[in-house]
């Protein structure tokens, strides 16, 4: 069962309250059994005490393996329900205790000139080289630093009930025919919602750069949609695929693993690809500033983008990963939701944006907060 | 005709589940009759009283008011006024808007109203607490304004459940010259319920005896004073000593010296009730029951003088008598030989009963 | 006259007893109530600045409060106040009939109601989703008798729905002081108002609402207040984004981090609610006093 009771503005907040999968529960009981197999437990206390900050799950990949055992270490998780709440913990007080976090990449430059997370000595890393191209290129900035590592990417999905439609999806502008009218539900996420109808409403090609006008253009639109298109707008992912399983609507602005978490409920959505595009999310793993394992830290995230971990956390979270070598241990299943035979198409739909929205006035573009107002504007509407 | 009766019940019963608090009960109550019921606690007094005032449906029969059949109408449309057994003040209000509650409810004229609540509050001795809150007031209080707020209304048929068992001896009797006075005044029926059969006897001009749910004995209080139908009864109201014996011939014996009882009748096991005041003692075993002075008690003007004789067929009973102090035979200590008389009428002869 | 010192001293122990039985209480009612509430009420007059907050003094974040949220506010009141409404009359007929009218059953059925409290919020709220959904119970019920031919839609993700959804989830919490309070009346008050004259209908509002009254506030208060703090409840069956000031509250501290303004939200939020339930109480004293 997907339930959520968090208020869910920001879909990361969506994404974390989803409950964990049959095959999550089963891959961390395996890890528990190895886990105590092969290193009797010992009355020793562990040498270092890691502290993560990030979304729940995403710890799976440091748990893969036994690394944290073999380094003597152990993994202090706080999971959060909302970027936002990674940025307010290191502010008050986190830096110094904080080791890892994982923001998603649109956060990172940002991050790393507020000196709230360090750069990521890639060169001292094993498995930097085996990303996928794509990653690899986005994790370096323009002067060459890197502030995360990817992790894992997914992207917001147009997914529809092939057996409530007439014909496939090709345009997000669908989701306003007449046919489908109180038939369809969006992401109840604020950035979400701006970068993926940005481009519909006004055809930018990077919606992160906004003028005034092109914002208000995007938000009448999103007004228009949920006062006479929308059905729901779902408090949570586990949400959103409970309409679609339901039946209350026949599209939804979704995420790749509800396809799986439908299918485990017997109803078959597919995947449009609606030719304005979409946005792609990529989470990545960042080293807190002034960290207190700064080296142990780099060690696990490259332990955590290892062919294992991957291949491990991808088939528990049902998320796309980023190590190459690691496609061929993820589930068919799996390879065919993310397009593994041909990632460079998935990207040509689903856009990578390099930074977030200015957070103090550049040129004509709005900031974040004017981005927020409107998006209040449109919640209040 | 007779004079018609005002109230009248016929075959009024109630039932809890499988136990029965109300036998069948047929009564007719005059109009000015002030109705006295006595009974033990448990024989459905408070029961018959509810189902008179509707707050209690009854299971079988009917009540009827002045020729009206209300058996099936709410309180508020019966012209009854209840007085009850635990007071059930409005807890929220004053003492005087509690007594004013009805008659406000009738919509009557402020200045009335003001004027017939501070008669009703001095009548029951509650003037100065008029503005208290009726939740702190003691018990007897309580009840003298739940008996002002059922006054005040002056209801065809008032239904007084032990009204003044919460006060003091000299309020009680305060309070009997009121409601007599009320009565004398308003008219209509009084229906009380009491365990003291001082007040009944000074209320009462009828009294209904009830044992487990049904009518022991009706009549006027004299009536039942000296007539009671069975022992029951007998005992129930005021002191009695029943005396077990047997009736042989039309005559009965009491005991060694007792004169012969003429009594007409088959042979059986009889009860002989004698009054304590209807006996006398002789010093010395002379010509009456002879006795054993076992106890003599002080009662202020009274004395009781506990005997114990011998029934005709051998064994001890205990036989009181009641005298002025004056009459007590001298020498009259614990032991002392006596012989016990009556007149000649006194002796009331009772089917044998419990 | 003076006090001998005697007694003074007894009377001064007394004191430093009493002061030391509260000190518990005081400290707890400080830390956990004071403490962090005059912290948030001297930010909300602080300035926002990004990812940072500067102090300052002036009314910019209770302005924005009212202007730019005062529809949602309105709309959050009155949802609270619907809600609260619906809930408290509700409560109160089936706490009276459990107390007057169900005789022995009465307890059973207060138990079973009081039952639904356990299983939690969310299970209740998706409950009635299913019951009201496309495919649900009363669609197909409506149906199957004809009623209509396609499924209705407007059961579901409307105001209609937040109000069944929370009136069901605190209707029991609700019931609660209702019928501790009928609980504690004594019937006879009632048969003694009949008696008076009193129809059942004035006698419920001349007698029984009246000594009911701090019960019926409490009702009201715990209804109203969760309701109008609630937020989770029209995000998952109310109309599209139909959001609560609650929301933006949130949204306030978590995604947009203007502590200052989220502070200034919830201090508007919680001024308005004191407001209504001072209302409440004082038209309630008025209505239901003793004549
Ligand atoms: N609501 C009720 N449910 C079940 N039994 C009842 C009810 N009310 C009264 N009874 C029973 O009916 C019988 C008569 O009760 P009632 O109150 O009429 O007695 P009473 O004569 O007024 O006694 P008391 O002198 O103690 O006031 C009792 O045995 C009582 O237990
Ligand atoms: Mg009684």
């Amino acid at each position: 069962m997907h339930k959520t009771m968090t208020p869910l503005i920001g879909m990361q907040a969506l994404r974390g309250s989803r409950g964990p999968t049959r095959r999550e529960v089963l891959g961390g009981m395996l890890a528990a059994s190895t886990a105590s197999l092969g290193l009797p437990r010992m009355a020793r206390a562990a040498d270092a005490r890691i502290s993560y900050v990030g979304w729940e799950g995403y710890d799976s990949a440091f748990t893969a393996g036994g690394f944290l055992e073999q380094n003597g270490a152990e993994l202090d998780a706080t999971y959060i329900a909302a970027t936002e709440d990674i940025i307010t913990r290191l502010r008050s007080g986190g830096m110094g205790t904080v080791d890892i976090t994982s923001f998603n990449h649109l956060y990172n430059p940002l991050m790393g000139e507020a000196g709230l997370i360090a750069p990521v000595k890639t060169d001292q890393m094993t498995n930097f080289d085996k990303l996928l191209p794509q990653f690899r290129d986005m994790a370096t900035e323009a002067d060459g630093t890197c502030y995360g590592i990817p992790l894992t990417f997914s992207s917001c999905a147009l997914l529809y009930n092939p057996a409530m439609v007439s014909a496939a999806p090709t345009s997000w502008k669908d989701f306003l025919a007449p046919e489908y009218k109180g038939k369809v539900a969006l992401f109840s996420d604020a950035l979400t919602n701006i970068l993926v109808w940005a481009p519909v409403a006004t055809g930018v090609a990077d919606p992160t750069r906004l003028t005034k006008a092109q914002l208000d253009e995007t938000v009448d639109l999103l007004i228009t949609l949920k006062k006479e298109h929308v059905r729901a707008m779902p408090a949570s992912l586990g949400d959103g695929a409970e309409l679609l399983i339901q039946g209350e609507v026949a599209m939804i602005m979704g995420w790749e693993p509800m396809v799986i978490w439908c299918r485990e409920k017997g109803v078959e959505v597919s995947i449009a690809k609606p030719e304005e595009g979409t946005w792609a999310f990529v989470d990545t793993l960042n080293i807190a500033t002034d960290a207190p394992n700064a080296d142990l830290d780099l060690s696990l995230i490259d332990h955590a983008i290892s062919a294992d971990a991957q291949a491990e956390f991808g088939n528990a979270n049902l998320l796309g990963i980023v190590n190459a070598e690691a496609v061929g241990q993820l589930s068919p299943e799996l390879q065919e939701l993310y397009g593994f035979d041909n990632l460079d198409a998935y990207f040509e739909h689903a856009h990578i944006y390099p930074r977030m929205f200015p957070l103090e006035p550049e040129g004509d573009f709005v900031t974040y907060d004017q981005v927020l107002d409107g998006y209040d504007r449109f919640l209040r509407a | 005709m007779a004079a018609a009766s005002l109230l009248e019940l016929r075959g009024l019963t109630r039932r809890y589940g499988t136990m029965t608090a109300v036998q069948p009960i047929d009564l007719a109550i005059r109009e000015n009759d002030f109705f006295a019921i006595l009974g033990p606690s448990g024989c459905g007094k408070t029961t018959l009283l509810r189902m008179i005032g509707g707050f209690v449906q009854p299971s079988d029969g009917y009540v009827l008011i002045g020729g009206r059949d209300v058996t099936r109408l709410p309180p508020d449309k019966r012209p009854t006024g209840m007085v009850f057994q635990n007071y059930g003040l409005f807890s929220h209000m004053t003492v005087r808007q509690n007594v004013a509650y009805g008659l406000r409810l009738r919509r009557r004229p402020r200045a009335e109203i003001g004027a017939e609540v501070e008669r009703m509050l001095d009548l029951v001795h509650l003037s100065p607490y008029a503005d208290r809150p009726a939740k702190d007031l003691s018990g007897g209080q309580k009840q003298r304004v739940a008996l002002a707020r059922a006054l005040i209304l002056k209801p065809k048929v008032l239904l007084l459940d032990e009204p003044l068992a919460a006060l003091d001896l000299q309020l009680r009797k305060a309070m009997h010259q009121e409601l007599l006075a009320i009565h004398e005044a308003i008219g209509g029926t009084f229906i009380l319920v009491s365990h003291d059969q001082t007040e009944v006897m000074t209320l009462a001009n009828r009294v209904a005896v009830m044992s487990g749910g049904r009518v022991a004995q009706e009549g006027s209080p004299t009536e039942i004073y000296d007539r009671p139908a069975d022992p029951f009864v007998a005992r129930f109201i005021g002191d009695a000593n029943l005396l077990p014996a047997r009736r042989t011939g039309g005559v009965i014996l009491l005991g060694d010296g007792a004169p012969p009882i003429p009594s007409p009748g088959a042979d059986a096991a009889v009860d002989v009730m004698l009054r304590p005041e209807a006996l006398r003692l002789v010093a010395g075993h002379g010509s009456g029951l002879r006795a054993y002075i076992e106890q003599v008690v002080f009662q202020g003007s009274h004395v009781r003088v506990h005997c114990l004789a011998k029934q005709a067929g051998g064994a001890e009973m205990r036989v009181t008598a009641t005298l002025g102090r004056d009459v007590l035979p001298a020498g009259s200590g614990q032991g002392a030989a006596v012989s016990i008389t009556w007149a000649e009428g006194a002796p009331l002869v009772l089917p044998a009963g419990a | 006259m003076r006090m001998p010192d005697a007694e003074r001293a007894q009377l001064r122990r007394e004191g430093l007893k009493t002061a030391l039985l509260m000190a518990p209480a005081v400290i707890v009612f400080i830390g956990l109530f004071v403490a962090p509430l005059a912290w948030f009420f001297v930010q909300s007059f602080w300035r926002n600045a990004t990812f940072r907050v500067v102090p300052d003094f002036q009314f910019g974040n209770y302005a924005t409060a009212f202007r730019d949220y005062g529809g949602v506010l309105l709309r959050t009141l009155g949802t609270g106040l619907e809600v609260g409404g619906i809930t408290t009359v509700l409560a109160f007929f089936f706490a009276y009939a459990v107390r007057f009218a169900l005789g022995r059953a009465g307890p059973l059925i207060l138990v079973i109601a009081l039952t639904t409290l356990f299983g939690g919020y969310v299970v209740k709220v998706y409950a009635w989703r299913s019951l009201l959904g496309l495919d649900g119970i009363l669609n197909g019920a409506l149906m199957a008798a004809g009623l209509t031919d396609a499924p209705v839609e407007a059961l579901l993700f409307n105001a209609g729905a937040v109000t069944v959804t929370l009136t069901h989830y605190l209707l029991p919490l609700a019931i609660l002081p209702l019928y501790g309070a009928l609980a504690d009346m004594d019937e006879t008050v009632i048969a003694a108002a009949r008696d008076s004259g009193a129809s059942a209908p004035r006698t419920m509002f001349d007698i029984v609402l009246p000594q009911i009254r701090p019960a019926l506030i409490a009702s009201f208060a715990m209804s109203f207040l969760l309701a109008a703090g609630d937020y989770v409840t029209p995000a998952l069956v109310g109309s599209p984004g139909n959001a609560m000031y609650g929301n933006f509250i949130q949204s306030q501290f978590g995604l947009r981090m203007n502590t200052p303004l989220g502070a200034a939200m919830s201090f508007s939020l919680l001024g308005c609610c004191l407001l209504i339930l001072a209302t409440v109480w004082l038209v309630m004293r008025r209505v239901l006093r003793a004549r």
